[in-house]
């Protein structure tokens, strides 16, 4: 598939410790046309498993907007857990982090890991993740060539 | 008490000499080999090693040395009756000696020295300590200032986004202002701590004699919500023969964290909410038990739970403040706490303080 190609989300997965702020990006996201099915999740673990899903089961375009600071597993903890998922699921996730942080160290870290697309600071504003999804899709992920 | 002093050298006249000079104002130990005292300086840490340097089996430099790298904070002086500088020169070069004196010496001019040895070693180790203090506080104050971005930022961005959709949304309004009256209020109680924190910190126990019926119940109408009171069965076994003399500031901070976590922490599913609290005098020790029937603490985090910033559950109820400004409370107060819990059972803390004395009641 040509690599840039626009695509949209098949799954869109909301991931953060506080209700609240899942509230907040739901209903934003919903206001920006941004409507593709969600998954809702409070702890990394879910996400996790979710991910552990049978190939034919997983949706082949994931969206993953996930917090940074939460109790059990950070988000860039769950990052490193993406990189040990296989090659084929690695391929379907795009995982941007969302975070109230204004820590350079944290926005170092967030923005140099691998399996990390973007930043996006909180409130999450969703035109820019609607403006990110216009773009082209970076290689490898969701079907483009690698 | 007097300042140690060590003193070796291997002519016996010269040490007693020196002990009968010195040991009024200063706790003489002697040694009669650089071995001897090596280990004196180990169990006694003295403020001030003087060696000779003529001794049998190392020179006085070479001891002094030694110290230097254990015992940076013992103040090294070589006595040596030799006319030759290589030694000195070698000592200062080396940095491990604070005065270099000439045999035969002069009392006058001595006591004067070790006066001022017997000082530098007590401000060597005060800015030891203050440097250890200090390394603490720089350490926590990074973690604060880290904790900012999360627990001051989230709840202020949590009100931002609020608006933003109460804007997309006004017939919702109603429920979004809930939300921020509890964002707002989350953020105030992190602030709250955050003061208790420094006061704890920043000031003195105030022992006074505690109404601890007055202070239980002032403790649960503050932190256990209205609406949630009645629901709540508080039984309450307070030793009634006990006078407790405490620091009340501290002591409503401890227990209202306690009592306060066991209020956040009942499972909504509980068919009752159970707390149970006792208190027992032991000599001098005072006991506390706060027990509750809620959703108990899983084993492999109650290593952490006094650490700063830690937090358990993936709901947010906590700001990771409570339990470690419970814990440095109690190691003001010098107490100490335990907890004990089988997740979905109970969780029991147990803290013990030491009972003040009426004498030290100010005013």
């Amino acid at each position: 598939m040509d690599a840039k190609a626009k695509l949209e989300a098949d799954c869109l997965i909301l991931l953060d410790d506080v209700p609240l702020h899942n509230l907040i990006a739901d209903k934003m996201l919903g206001y920006n046309n941004l409507l593709m099915p969600r998954q809702i999740f409070s702890e990394g673990q879910e996400l996790l498993d979710f991910l552990q899903k049978p190939a034919d089961e997983l949706p082949k375009r994931i969206l993953m907007l996930v917090d940074l600071m939460m109790p059990e597993m950070s988000g860039l903890d769950i990052a490193e857990h993406v990189l040990e998922l296989p090659h084929e699921v690695q391929s379907r996730c795009r995982m941007f982090i969302v975070s109230s942080t204004i820590d350079d160290r944290d926005i170092e870290a967030i923005e140099q890991h691998p399996a990390v697309e973007c930043f996006l600071n909180k409130p999450l504003d969703a035109s820019r993740v609607s403006d990110i999804l216009q773009q082209p899709v970076p290689n490898g992920k969701w079907g483009t060539a690698a | 008490m007097k300042p140690k002093i060590v003193y070796v050298d291997d002519e016996w006249p010269n040490l007693n000499a020196f002990k009968a000079m010195f040991r009024h104002d200063y706790d003489v130990i002697l040694a009669d080999s650089a071995e001897l005292a090596l280990s004196l300086v180990q169990q006694h840490k003295p403020s001030v090693l003087l060696a000779d340097q003529r001794l049998p089996n190392m020179t006085g430099v070479e001891l002094l040395e030694l110290v230097q790298a254990t015992h940076p904070n013992t103040v090294r002086i070589l006595v040596t009756g030799y006319d030759e500088n290589r030694p000195l020169i070698d000592g200062i070069n080396k940095g491990s000696i604070f005065y270099y004196l000439q045999k035969p010496w002069n009392n006058h001019q001595l006591s004067a020295l070790l006066l001022r040895a017997s000082q530098h070693s007590y401000n060597q180790n005060l800015i030891q300590n203050q440097n250890t203090e200090l390394l603490k506080l720089v350490d926590e104050l990074e973690r604060f200032v880290y904790s900012i971005s999360h627990d001051i930022r989230a709840p202020l961005m949590s009100v931002l986004g609020l608006i933003q959709i109460t804007r997309l949304e006004p017939e919702s309004a109603p429920r979004y202002l809930d939300y921020m009256e509890q964002s707002v209020h989350k953020l105030d109680t992190f602030i709250r701590s955050v003061i208790d924190h420094y006061k704890n910190l920043r000031t003195e126990n105030t022992v006074r004699l505690i109404d601890l019926k007055a202070l239980f119940a002032l403790v649960i109408e503050t932190q256990i919500p209205q609406t949630m009171r009645p629901e709540v069965n508080i039984k309450m076994d307070i030793d009634p023969t006990l006078n407790l003399y405490s620091d009340e500031f501290r002591l409503n901070l401890v227990l209202g964290n306690l009592v306060n976590n066991a209020a956040k922490y009942y499972a909504t599913n509980q068919p009752y909410k159970q707390l149970d609290i006792k208190v027992r005098a032991e000599g001098n020790l005072v006991t506390f038990v706060i027990e509750d029937n809620g959703r108990g603490i899983a084993d492999k985090h109650l290593g952490s739970i006094f650490n700063i910033f830690y937090r358990i559950a993936a709901d947010n109820a906590g700001s990771g403040l409570g339990l470690y400004l419970v814990k440095e409370t109690l190691n003001k107060m010098d107490g100490t706490i335990n907890v004990a819990s089988v997740l979905g059972q109970f969780t029991r803390f147990t803290i013990t303080i030491p009972n003040g004395r009426e004498s030290q009641v100010r005013g």
